[in-house]
């Protein structure tokens, strides 16, 4: 072996302490890097999975009716196409809402024996007269057009409306059938709505849609009338449409990644794979309607509009706009609300994209974990009208407490790193520096430069390599231990509850950790460390060559010096040395003042930190809400008002805003005989008819507080002009007579009501009881856009209401006969919202996609809330765990440095003992120098601090003082061990 | 009378498996106003002799007498101050105080006073002859026979009649080891200093009274040196 591998070789062995005590750092240091770095990559790699095993969306969607919808959905649709367009680092793909209207005339959607309600164009005979006033007539059908039920030869009653029919006259008319509880049908003429028919001119008025076609011999339809064939023919595709919607990733569209549809032959079809013909994939309603099975093919008229909605997209004076034909691919069960919808993939060249979708406008593909950045994002360009639903099956559940085992691992790595680096830089001065001496010999005796790196390079090599190679294959025999470690830390954090919670609406999914042994993280480690020594060993071998003479901040400087004298003794040496010293002793005063001020922070941090995260859980409110099964409907729900008393008696909740819903119409008030009074109809068929009417009118909306209700957007409850004498308390009081509303303005111009008026209208309870109402106008409100505009009035209105929020007596009995249609709350303490999860399940509360005993679902907004606690709690835990470690750390750095600088001075001692200095007066000088440095750096640090963040930190000013403790234990321990021996020794200690 | 003696002085260190065996019985007695010079092969012990006659140890066995009085019961610390001074062949100079500081430092450790220790520096200065500017000035800014002086007249402070040099012109140029070696046997001959000189070197052999050979551990007596 080479003489100078041989030699530094021998050199290492011969210093056994060093050797042993590097070796063992290098080694642990190995391990924990590598263990680190294995933990690190096994985490990725399962969130990388995760990442194909979950799917995160976002659902885009009208929260309501809209007045003037389609021109919203074309801006609302081009700012968010506009969004998309550009790239987002956090969005997977968009996929906007494309459908279309396939048509084909073997599918009758009307099941044997549903109730029907139906268009229809129809040849009636007018019979007797009926009711003048309602214009309600009989009739006779002689001929159907299109009627969905066989009306033909039937009896009905018809009613035109602001019209009477000649009796005994022939009439061909155009309208809506619906079942009365007579048994005898009705069926009400009315206007042609078809938005495409109407954007090319046609008119569809009421006027056009009764036709008196008698003559002489019966009856004729002339061509004149021929729209009626086609408004027929427009009826019969209409009604007996199927929605086609293509998509890119049906897997992740909205029904099938909820599991709301769910395959159950065949499979989904795939972009990729089409063949020939394009796949679909349909439900079980329409394969049994059609009689497909997977494999079959289906043939379609389409149709698409950009003026109408989808499964009304076909005018038959324009026709259909192709045909198309699909192959089943597969069949789902699923929802009736899906039945008669057929997914089929993206077409580049006839594609549904222009097409006015319904109320969902798209659904965009989330990157995991990224959905608050996302709606963060949107938000800024979502009108009010739009909402957006976040559907997470679980990752965060699962990925949540990985994170923050990630990011502990991250922590270890980067501190490793850190104290690798500083060991390396010490061993190399201890190794090399110190023995410069040694190189130098080498180098005058003509070995070379390169000897000089053989021989440091062998001794460092001897312990890097040991430490290497001997911490590689411990991290690699610790690679599965490791696994099972994050594992069980996983399973132990909990990671966020989310019970009831909006962060939990999809269908979730569970995916365990499962840590893949790796190779890589381990020869990273231990190669580092190979390298980092040798770089270090090959640095100051190259710097100990170079250096000539001493760094220039360390040298006296040189002015005409007068001499000092020394008369004073330990106290004036001590002061010449701390004068004469400057640059050195600058630098430590430096490093202690830096040290005691990063103590005082790190303490303060950590207990503001505490504060900020006490202040956000005493001051965030968390809200929540009744909902329906799938998260998606918050009104019109049926709530028991016991169950509403019962939440509020729980003592978690500080508020509750509970709503109620009539359907309302206009009526006008009868002042006849001094009294006011509105005359209901008695006829049980007119109140059939207006019940029907009213049905699909507007609501009458009971709340207790206008801010909070349902529905109703800030902007406009904000804009409310209330009457002299009213304010937002009207919702607070109970009235028994003329409760005052908060009507639209648009019925304010429509009927010319004032502010401070008294107007009448008719109330539907249940399916046909009308009842008459009078209000009082206290207020109204912009209604601008809103299609069916609500009048809004005090919840206390209802029987019983009053009851809701009593606490204190016994439950009232009239609470049984209280159903609200939305109740939502706020707690009165966030702290306590796991304690609330936990009540709500005791009380067998069922949440969204999981039905527990009791048929009500509570959705509580905490989502937002649990992320950010979550945040600020691993934060803080963090802090916990690695501020001491810090504060630990310096506080050793301290001894350390203090350490060093007291052996730097050992022949400066040595010195001193051999002139004869008593060893009292060299401790004393030594000691008074070095403790001056360290007192007032100790000082500078905690009164900078002080005056800075203007505070006194008690934990900070402790540490301050035991840093000052290990400064002078620190420099104690040399001086004394140095004293201790005998000159004659400390003379032979060699390097 | 003898001012140092050496009565059967034996040192030896290490553990009792490995002890290494120094000196053995050296036996000597060394006068004022003489220079000796005591010369041996490397490792014969000749450094641990001196450090012994400089009170940094006390021998194993045997005694180191300073007039008379055993080294073994004296305050060596005490010994070095006022006694004995030793002249080192790298100097060993405070490199943080000025030269007349240094000279002025075993005064101070004997508490003498500032306006004496001031005018005791600046005469021990022109005995080793050297230019009064160069007081002020540190030790890394003069030159290596400079410091020799500087040593020198710092082991003249406080009248310490004892020299010892251990290879005092080690890493001295011959013009400056001439005059380092002149100065020495002035301040033996003129001052009546006992000054014992470990080296190697022949020029300084050759100047001393008297010549010791380090031989094995003993101690000989050697005839003066002739060309």
């Amino acid at each position: 072996m080479n003489l100078h591998v041989r030699q530094g070789i021998k050199s290492i062995l011969r210093t056994p302490k060093i050797c042993v005590l590097f070796f063992v750092f290098f080694l642990f240091l190995n391990v924990i890097l590598g263990s680190s770095l294995v933990a690190i990559q096994m985490i990725q790699d399962f969130k990388t999975n995760c990442r194909d095993e979950y799917s995160t969306i976002g659902v885009l969607e009208y929260q309501y009716e809209v007045e003037n919808r389609f021109e919203d959905y074309k801006k609302t649709r081009d700012e968010i196409q506009d969004f998309f367009k550009e790239p987002h680092a956090y969005v997977r793909s968009w996929d906007i809402t494309a459908q279309k209207l396939g048509y084909t005339p073997e599918l009758n959607r009307r099941a044997n024996g549903t109730y029907y309600e139906g268009y229809g164009v129809v040849v009636v005979k007018i019979g007797e007269f009926f009711d003048e006033e309602q214009k309600i007539q009989g009739a006779t059908v002689l001929e159907a057009l299109y009627d969905k039920l066989d009306h033909e030869e039937q009896r009905l009653f018809l009613s035109v409306p602001g019209q009477m029919l000649k009796e005994g006259h022939t009439y061909i008319v155009s309208g809506l059938f619906y079942k009365g509880k007579s048994g005898i049908d009705y069926f009400e003429v009315k206007e042609f709505s078809n938005r495409i028919a109407n954007s090319q001119g046609f008119d569809g008025s009421l006027d056009k849609m009764c036709l008196d076609i008698t003559t002489e011999d019966g009856y004729e339809i002339p061509e004149s009338a021929d729209y009626f064939r086609k408004i027929a023919e427009t009826y019969r595709v209409i009604n007996d449409s199927i929605t086609i919607q293509e998509t890119n990733d049906l897997e992740a569209l909205y029904p099938f990644h909820e599991k709301i549809n769910v395959i159950k032959e065949g499979e989904l079809f795939d972009k990729e794979e089409q063949g020939d013909i394009p796949k679909c994939v349909i439900s079980d309603t329409l394969s049994e309607r059609l009689d497909k099975e997977v494999g079959d093919t289906i043939e379609l008229s389409v149709s698409q509009s950009r003026e109408s909605v989808p499964r009304a997209a076909y005018w038959n004076d324009n026709g259909f706009d192709g045909q198309e034909t699909y192959q089943v691919a597969g069949i789902y069960q699923g929802d009736d609300e899906y039945d008669y919808v057929m997914y089929v993939p993206k077409k580049t060249d006839f594609s549904a994209d222009d097409t006015m979708g319904d109320g969902i406008l798209g659904q965009v593909f989330i990157e995991n974990g990224s959905e608050e950045l996302f709606q963060k994002e949107i938000g800024k360009i979502l009108p009010d009208t739009v909402g957006l639903k976040i559907y997470d099956q679980g990752y965060h559940a699962v990925v949540a407490p990985l994170n923050e085992i990630l990011y502990m691992a991250r922590i270890l790595c980067t501190l490793a790193v850190m104290i690798g680096i500083a060991l390396v830089l010490l061993f190399g001065y201890i190794y090399v520096y110190r023995q410069q001496r040694t190189g130098q010999i080498i180098w005058s005796l003509g070995a070379g430069k390169s000897a000089v790196y053989t021989y440091f390079l062998s001794g460092a090599a001897v312990i890097a390599l040991g430490a290497g190679l001997m911490g590689g294959i411990l991290t690699a025999l610790l690679n599965q231990k490791t696994g099972t470690l994050i594992y069980d830390m996983a399973q132990s954090a909990g990671g966020i509850d989310y019970r009831y919670s909006n962060g939990n609406l999809s269908v979730q999914k569970t995916m365990g950790f499962a840590g893949e042994e790796s190779i890589w993280p381990v020869l990273l480690s231990a190669v580092g460390i190979i390298l980092a020594v040798t770089v270090c060993i090959c640095f100051f071998v190259a710097l100990s060559q170079k250096r000539k003479r001493r760094r220039k901040w360390f040298r006296p400087k040189e002015k005409s010096r007068v001499s000092q004298s020394l008369a004073g003794g330990a106290g004036k040496y001590a002061l010449i040395s701390l004068r004469r010293r400057k640059g050195r002793n600058v630098l430590l005063l430096l490093t202690v003042t830096l040290s005691a001020f990063f103590l005082f922070q790190l303490s303060a941090s950590r207990d503001s930190y505490k504060k900020q995260l006490e202040d956000f859980q005493k001051n965030s409110k968390v809200t929540g809400k009744f909902i329906d099964y799938r998260g998606k409907n918050d009104t019109k729900l049926g709530i028991s008002g016991m169950s509403i008393n019962e939440m509020m008696r729980s003592g978690y909740i500080e508020d509750m805003w509970v709503s109620m819903s009539l359907k309302y119409e206009y009526a006008k008030i009868d002042r006849e005989g001094g009294s006011l009074a509105i005359n209901v109809p008695e006829n049980p068929y007119v109140l059939e008819s207006t019940a029907n009417r009213m049905k699909k009118g507007p609501d009458l909306i009971f709340t207790n507080d206008i801010t909070h209700t349902v529905g109703l957007s800030e902007r406009l409850w904000k804009n409310i002009t209330y009457a002299q004498g009213y304010d937002e308390t009207i919702f607070e009081k109970v009235y028994e007579y003329g409760a005052p509303c908060i009507i639209p303005e648009s019925l304010m111009q429509e009927h010319g009501i004032q502010l401070g008026d008294q107007i009448g209208m008719y109330i539907l309870q249940g399916d046909a009881y009308i009842s008459g109402f009078i209000i009082d106008v206290a207020g109204a409100y912009p209604d601008e856009g809103i299609s069916k505009p609500p009048i809004y009035t005090s919840l206390y209105c209802f029987y019983g209401t009053e009851y809701l929020f009593d606490t204190e007596n016994e439950p009232n009995e009239r609470l049984e006969a209280v159903t609200a249609g939305s109740v939502s709350f706020e707690l009165k303490d966030s702290r306590r919202i796991t304690e609330f999860k936990d009540y709500l399940a005791g009380k067998k509360y069922s949440s969204v996609n999981n039905l527990g005993e009791r048929r009500e679902f509570i959705l509580i907004n905490d989502m937002e809330y649990l992320n950010t606690q979550q945040n600020m709690t691993q934060k803080m835990r963090y802090m916990n765990v690695f501020l001491p470690i810090i504060q630990v750390l310096l506080e050793i750095i301290i001894l350390v440095v203090s350490f060093m600088m007291i052996r730097n001075r050992r022949e400066e001692i040595l010195l001193m003992r051999k002139l004869g200095t008593s060893k009292g007066r060299i401790f004393s000088s030594i000691f008074m120098e070095q403790f001056l440095i360290g007192l007032a750096g100790c000082a500078l640090g905690s009164l900078m601090w002080c005056m800075i963040f203007r505070s006194i930190d008690q934990t900070g000013t402790m540490l301050s003082g035991v840093l000052l403790l290990l400064w002078t234990v620190g420099m104690m321990l040399p001086m004394g061990t140095n004293l201790r021996k005998s000159l004659l020794d400390v003379m032979q200690e060699g390097e | 009378m003898a001012i140092l003696e050496l009565k059967d002085v034996c040192f030896s260190y290490g553990d009792k498996k490995e002890e290494k065996q120094v000196l053995t019985s050296i036996n000597g007695s060394f006068e004022q106003g003489k220079v000796y010079a005591v010369i041996g092969k490397s490792g014969s012990g000749k450094s641990t002799l001196i450090s012994l006659m400089a009170g940094l140890t006390t021998p194993t066995s045997g005694e180191v007498c300073f007039e008379g009085q055993s080294t073994g019961s004296l305050d060596l610390e005490e010994y070095r101050r006022t006694c004995a001074a030793l002249i080192f062949q790298d100097f060993m100079l405070f490199p943080l105080l000025t030269v007349q500081e240094n000279i002025m430092y075993p005064m101070e450790l004997c508490k003498v006073g500032k306006e004496e220790a001031f005018s005791q520096s600046k005469l021990l200065a022109q005995k080793v002859f050297l230019p009064e500017e160069l007081l002020h000035k540190y030790p890394e800014r003069i030159s290596g026979g400079e410091k020799q002086r500087v040593a020198i007249a710092r082991a003249l402070a406080m009248d310490r009649r004892l020299l010892l040099a251990d290879e005092p012109t080690g890493n001295l140029d011959e013009e400056n080891t001439k005059g380092v070696v002149e100065l020495l046997k002035k301040l033996a001959h003129e001052e009546n200093r006992c000054v014992i000189i470990v080296t190697h070197d022949l020029e300084v052999m050759e100047e001393a009274d008297e010549v010791y050979h380090m031989k094995k551990g003993h101690l000989e007596r050697s005839q003066r040196f002739s060309r």
